[in-house]
């Protein structure tokens, strides 16, 4: 990913410390592109911008 | 500079709801134009500060940052720091908030606050933040953002006064407007600060209604979402077709009633023909698109106002991935059906500028609504109105057949474009999808009349001019007793040179002769059709034939077909051109356009005519 992407990725409120959580599949099956929550929001992303992201699960 | 009013401008997240205060705070007064050499619009109206004094207010593009990502964000940041030519430097600036999305929208904020200028936050869209389950505390935020917060609800105007008054506070105590750097080190911590404040302005936070979940449960479904969005753009389809009937007769009406009113009121003379002919007949046959291209923007923009249009594009990438395109290209398309010229000027809204150059290349093959007259003359007059099945008829199928063939060759273009004039890394596709909201009668009242008066003033400027160009052209020079007034004028003899190209198509000459003024917008092809014939009937029983049936006489099967694909891919109209070269800075672009889509048709036509010869048609 170029740091142009990165950056409109941050933009978007994908940062660090910011909790995320896969909402929808994508169509017919395929998980191209897929909805995030990030924080409040709600995003589409495509898979490999979300591979990107580093995740850890919530500890709760 | 002191007897100017005060420059005022929003600035926001998107989906801040900074449009809906926009036209809160102006009303319908609205101007907007480009600034000059990028394709960013500018918006501005003007509104009465509660002293009575005028004040300017304008609308920037949205921005996630201070760091520009897009030209958009670019002309934002210039004119926040005052460094930006074509633009005064505010006096004051507005930042837009949503109220639900707190942690996210006050990274923004933080960086032009702490530029230093005259800043008032409008806490947006606090009844939506309500039903979201948030409490909020405007005056902890304004504690620790250290400048006034006012709570707004803009689609509702409350706040608006509370507004105006701090506005009137800040300027009265402005102290002069310098420009500012954007300091270098910043980031990092921004968005835990935003966080931070964002979790003491917040009192309480419940589960909500969370109705835009559920809503998207259904409308996001891997199977019922493509299912919904098809229904959708059918009734869209059906409505622009079924609803325009009325007021297309209105136009057609009043036009007639025009020319005649002139031609009983005024000496036959060369100013009577030019009224008639020229401007009644030629801007009236553009204008009669008007219900049809105001129907489609009605569905549009009640879908982008309520949120559905993101969703549209999420349901749609997958597709538009498959030919190196994205969700986003997906609005600026649909729009393409009403006309290629707001099409196109939707693609600013596509920040890569490959998949926008693309998807400008790719407009004009949509079914536009100048087409359907070509479309509707040709089958009426050569596709046996029989039933194919089911209660469908030939003659429907044949359209849909032909909405298709452009939709597919959109497609193989962007394919071959994608790979080659247009090629680069691909861009992918990021978006935020703001909830549901009813869409507010007003802002898209006050869209639909933005809408109505470009196209208006384009069929009042460009089309007209070309119009009057081409009947003085069919008009001059007059051709004396004996000869065909359309072979011995100027546009005559200009098809008499291209003839010779369009024959092995299977064009004949009066079609090559209808193609030239046709060039002004697809439509005028059927009149020039007529006119041709009408001129060159050689006796009144042969004039008095509709243009329906002198087409059966004259033309063979082969050629209404190869005619047909011809106007799926046939770049005929100068005003999509124009706006090309508006939005890609030069005439490097249209000129591809127009040469490539040329070369489309010609082949296209070629087929279709060899292979109906060949079938014995």
């Amino acid at each position: 990913m170029s740091d142009a992407e990165g950056a409109r990725l941050r933009a978007l409120g994908l940062d660090e410390g910011v909790s995320i959580e896969r909402l929808h599949k994508g169509m017919f099956g395929l998980n191209d592109p897929m909805a995030l929550k990030v924080g409040r929001m709600k995003i589409a992303i495509r898979r490999a911008h979300a591979a990107a992201v580093t995740v850890v699960a919530a500890s709760e | 500079m002191a007897n100017m009013a005060p420059l005022i401008a929003l600035a926001g997240n998107p989906n801040a709801g900074k449009s809906a205060l926009f036209n809160a705070l102006t009303g319908a007064r609205q101007k907007i134009a480009n600034y000059p050499g990028v394709t960013v619009e500018r918006k501005s109206g003007h509104f009465a500060l509660p002293d009575g004094k005028p004040a300017e207010l304008i609308d920037l593009p949205g921005s996630y940052s201070l760091d520009p990502l897009s030209p958009d964000e670019e002309v934002t940041r210039n004119v926040i720091t005052g460094h930006f030519d074509a633009e005064r430097n505010p006096d004051a600036i507005i930042i837009v908030l949503d109220a639900a999305n707190l942690d996210n929208h006050l990274r923004f904020a933080l960086e032009v606050i702490a530029l230093g200028r005259p800043v008032v936050v409008a806490l947006n869209m606090m009844d939506l933040a309500e039903r979201d389950g948030l409490t909020l505390e405007p005056a902890k935020l304004q504690e620790a953002l250290g400048v006034p917060v006012v709570p707004t609800v803009a689609v509702r105007r409350k706040g608006l006064e509370d507004l105006k008054t701090v506005l009137d506070d800040l300027l009265s105590r402005a102290t002069g407007n310098a420009e500012v750097v954007v300091p270098k080190e910043r980031g990092k911590g921004l968005r835990q600060q935003a966080k931070t404040i964002a979790s003491h302005a917040v009192i309480s936070e419940t589960a909500g209604r969370r109705w835009s979940e559920r809503a998207d449960a259904v409308l996001l479904h891997p199977i019922a979402g493509p299912v919904i969005l098809l229904s959708i753009l059918f009734v869209m389809f059906q409505a622009v077709f079924a609803w325009s009937e009325a007021p297309i007769g209105w136009i057609e009406g009043a036009a007639e009633w025009a020319s005649t009113a002139v031609e009983t009121n005024m000496p036959e003379s060369f100013l009577r023909d030019f009224i008639i002919e020229g401007a009644i007949a030629g801007v009236g046959s553009v204008v009669v698109f008007l219900p049809q291209i105001l129907i489609l923007f009605l569905f549009i923009l009640v879908l982008e106002a309520s949120g559905y249009m993101t969703r549209a594009a999420y349901i749609m990438d997958r597709l538009m991935a498959s030919v190196g395109l994205s969700g986003r290209s997906f609005i600026p398309l649909l729009s393409s059906f009403a006309c290629a010229i707001p099409g196109i000027m939707a693609t600013r809204s596509i920040s890569d500028a490959n998949d926008r150059l693309t998807t400008i290349l790719i407009a004009p093959l949509m079914t536009c609504a100048a087409r359907l007259p070509v479309y509707a003359i040709i089958i009426g007059a050569f596709i046996p109105n029989r039933d194919v099945g089911g209660g469908i008829g030939l003659q429907g199928v044949v359209l849909f057949g032909l909405y298709i063939f452009g939709i597919v060759g959109a497609m193989l273009a962007a394919l071959l474009l994608r790979s080659t004039v247009t090629a680069g890394p691909n861009a992918g596709f990021l978006m935020e999808m703001p909830k549901y909201q009813l869409p507010q009668l007003k802002d898209i009242l006050i869209g639909l009349w933005q809408r109505a008066w470009v196209f208006l003033k384009r069929a009042g400027t460009i089309i007209f001019g070309v119009t009057i160009v081409l009947w003085l052209l069919l008009t001059y020079p007059r051709a004396p007793d004996g000869e065909s007034q359309v072979e011995y004028s100027a546009a005559g003899r200009i098809a008499s040179v291209i003839e010779p190209v369009l024959k092995p198509i299977g064009f004949n000459s009066e079609i090559s002769l209808a193609l030239i003024p046709a060039m002004a917008a697809r439509e005028v092809a059927v009149a020039a059709l007529a006119t041709t014939y009408a001129i060159e009937a050689p006796d009144e029983e042969t004039e008095a034939k509709s243009l329906t049936e002198r087409l059966q006489s004259k033309w063979s099967l082969p050629t209404a077909l190869a005619f047909l694909a011809w106007f799926v891919f046939a770049p005929q109209c100068i005003s999509t051109i124009a706006v090309t070269k508006r939005e890609t800075n030069g005439w490097k672009w249209p000129m591809f356009m127009l040469g490539y889509l040329f070369a489309l048709a010609y082949v296209a036509a070629g087929i279709t005519y060899w292979s109906a010869i060949a079938l014995g048609l």
